[in-house]
């Protein structure tokens, strides 16, 4: 028989695991932002829908030291294909986050 | 239709000079051939190849290209060295001529351009940061400044004088204590 509330417990208990590890991810992406933007407040304001270059007006050449900077990091690779489509916040998450696990 | 690309980079800004110098860097935004064609040469090759892609990739954008700049999707061909560099851009099946200024190792701008028989017809001007854009660009344009506004449709600059589009295909950079823009008349 299937203990229903040890297994609703164990799924609650991933989500939030699940829940903190994107919450710490996005910040240790912020950080990276901050340290490479020229506007500090935008960065402050930004959401995760933010474009990386034109709401957060980060110049393209420190684009690159971003990506370095996450390659770095996370020990992954961002192929040129996958630069070419990373426009958000959120896609820049996104990509981390299937290449980590 | 034609249209115009440009870009400046600050060879004095320490952001550029700690990357521009390291391999990891130029091994992510250079192709095999440029780095290739780097080994042994003078230091600002990488720049001049930096803002060719990156003046060939705001003209795709102008195309309708609705992707991030990747630079190493982009290929440089330097041609010729004369006062202003030549070179030939390539991205999947596009491809511009660029050329490219040195300025006594303060900068260096690239005006690229899908359409090489209009290369005379573009106006360009470098100016320091403290100064106005849209002094500058009314002036190259002789327009009177007052109501002329840079405005940006879908991350790309358009310039409206009275609120009213003008027919002018104009091309915005600023890197560290440097703004370039270039503008082209359009028919």
């Amino acid at each position: 028989m299937y203990d229903f509330k040890k297994i609703s417990l164990k799924l609650l208990s991933l989500q939030l695991l699940n829940k903190n590890k994107m919450d710490n991810l996005k910040q240790e992406i912020f950080e990276i932002l901050t340290k490479y933007s020229f506007n500090k407040e935008l960065i402050k304001s930004a959401t995760e829908e933010s474009n990386i270059t034109k709401d957060l007006k980060i110049n393209s050449a420190r684009i690159v030291d971003i990506v370095l900077d996450v390659e770095e990091k996370y020990d992954i690779e961002i192929n040129d294909e996958e630069l070419e489509n990373i426009q958000t916040i959120k896609d820049m998450l996104n990509i981390i986050n299937s290449k980590s696990k | 239709m034609t249209y115009i690309g440009n870009d400046i980079i600050d060879l004095n800004c320490p952001e550029n000079r700690k990357s521009f110098h390291n391999s990891r860097y130029l091994n992510k935004f250079l192709t095999a051939s440029e780095i290739n064609y780097c080994k042994g040469k003078n230091y600002l090759y990488p720049y001049i190849f930096w803002t060719c892609k990156e003046s060939c990739y705001k003209i795709l954008l102008k195309k309708g290209l609705n992707k991030s700049f990747s630079p190493r999707k982009f290929q440089v061909n330097l041609l010729s060295f004369d006062q202003t560099i030549t070179s030939i851009v390539k991205y999947e099946n596009f491809s511009c001529a660029a050329y490219s200024t040195i300025s006594n190792s303060h900068f260096i701008h690239t005006i690229a351009t899908n359409n090489k028989s209009i290369k005379s017809l573009i106006q360009f001007s470098i100016f320091n940061i403290n100064e106005s854009p849209i002094d500058q660009i009314a002036e190259i344009i002789n327009i009177s400044p007052n109501f002329l506004t840079i405005n940006k449709k879908n991350g790309i600059p358009i310039l409206k004088y009275k609120n009213m589009l003008i027919p002018y295909d104009i091309s915005i950079s600023h890197d560290g204590d440097f703004y370039s823009f270039a503008v082209l008349k359009q028919e």
